[in-house]
């Protein structure tokens, strides 16, 4: 197999009847396993995606499983639809946006979760996933706000004030102290701070696993 | 450089600098003040000074609030970058307990959960008013007071 050509070669990973299935398999891994796990790599790099705690190479590890489910799934599918198979360029640039797009999506679950389920005295904000200019932490921004105006259709007096309250402590890392201290805020107390940030996180765990996101 | 151009250009985090040693002036007065303060800084610290004793009318100070959008800015540049007005405003003049700024707490409140780029900016320099103002105390905390 080693020798056929990408057309050729995408045909054959769809067909797990063929003889030549399971070789077809091999040379497209030897070929592209390299490139899928420098893709991931670089995505995981650019997020610092070892601030989650774990060690990098686990997440990577994570992330291509993911990657191979999406490729492999329904016979394929995903490769027997691409468009040009004989153009090795757009594979690989194809190839790269499916393994860009998991990862991105593997990290955001990963850092959200991490806010919502931190412990309030935890030193583990989402702060870790703010980097200069960064789109999607914009996106994760948005996508807190809509949760909370349009999918709860009753909010509290103190709405504004609690999601400004999760907003500094997940998102800017500050202590619950600085929150507190600073102005409009003054004389709240921990426990309100606590309060606020739980209240919040209860709502967001409810739609976690909404595909807004 | 004219003075009104270096005040222009104090960027969001030298922003929170300053303003945390003009409220530890106003609360523990003049003396207090690092020694290691530069010409410059005690220049932009006499400019803001002056501009906080122009804020201290009322009718100012609401409109600094009206101004914030409802929502996000739209612009290209968000309305918190910037704006001194605004954070002397906040983090100098600001009474927590009137009725008004209850009311303009709520609007600061609000625009913030909406913009983001406005949050980051306000993150900035409440980030780097908080640490001055931890230096300021353990440095009074261990030198002794003195006097000129």
């Amino acid at each position: 197999m080693t020798n056929v050509s990408l057309s050729d070669l995408i045909d054959a990973l769809s067909q797990p009847s063929s003889a030549q299935w399971q070789k077809a398999w091999q040379e497209f891994l030897s070929r592209y396993h390299r490139f899928i796990y420098h893709c991931i790599n670089q995505r995981c790099q650019r997020w610092q995606a070892d601030r989650l705690g774990y060690q990098l190479n686990d997440i990577v590890e994570d992330i291509y499983g993911q990657v191979m489910v999406i490729l492999c799934q329904d016979n394929a599918r995903v490769i027997r639809n691409f468009a040009h198979k004989s153009d090795e360029n757009r594979f690989l640039a194809w190839l790269a946006a499916v393994c860009n797009h998991a990862a991105t999506r593997y990290l955001k679950q990963q850092f959200f979760q991490r806010a919502l389920d931190s412990d309030p005295r935890s030193h583990t904000q989402v702060r870790a996933m703010m980097a200069e200019d960064n789109h999607d932490e914009w996106l994760m921004f948005q996508w807190i706000n809509h949760c909370l105006r349009e999918k709860q259709k009753t909010r509290r007096n103190n709405f504004e004030r609690d999601l400004f309250i999760f907003f500094l402590y997940t998102f800017a890392d500050f202590s619950r102290e600085q929150i507190a201290s600073l102005p409009c805020l003054e004389g709240i107390g921990h426990r309100v701070v606590d309060v606020a940030v739980n209240r919040i996180r209860s709502v967001l765990r409810q739609h976690r696993f909404s595909t807004d996101i | 450089m004219t003075v009104e151009a270096m005040v222009e250009e104090i960027s969001m985090r030298e922003l929170g600098y300053y303003l945390a040693l003009l409220e530890h002036q106003r609360d523990h007065g003049k003396q207090r003040l690092p020694a290691d303060l530069t010409p410059d800084d005690l220049t932009i610290l006499e400019q803001l000074r002056e501009r906080l004793a122009e804020l201290e009318q009322w009718n100012i100070l609401n409109r600094i609030v009206d101004e914030l959008p409802a929502y996000e800015c739209r612009t290209e540049n968000p309305i918190l970058e910037n704006h001194q007005d605004f954070f002397l405003y906040f983090f100098v003049l600001h009474k927590a307990r009137t009725q008004s700024a209850n009311k303009n707490c709520m609007r600061v409140f609000r625009h913030l959960n909406y913009c983001y780029r406005c949050f980051k900016a306000f993150s900035a320099v409440s980030r780097t008013f908080f640490n001055t103002k931890e230096n300021l105390n353990s440095r009074d905390n261990r030198i002794p007071e003195t006097t000129g």
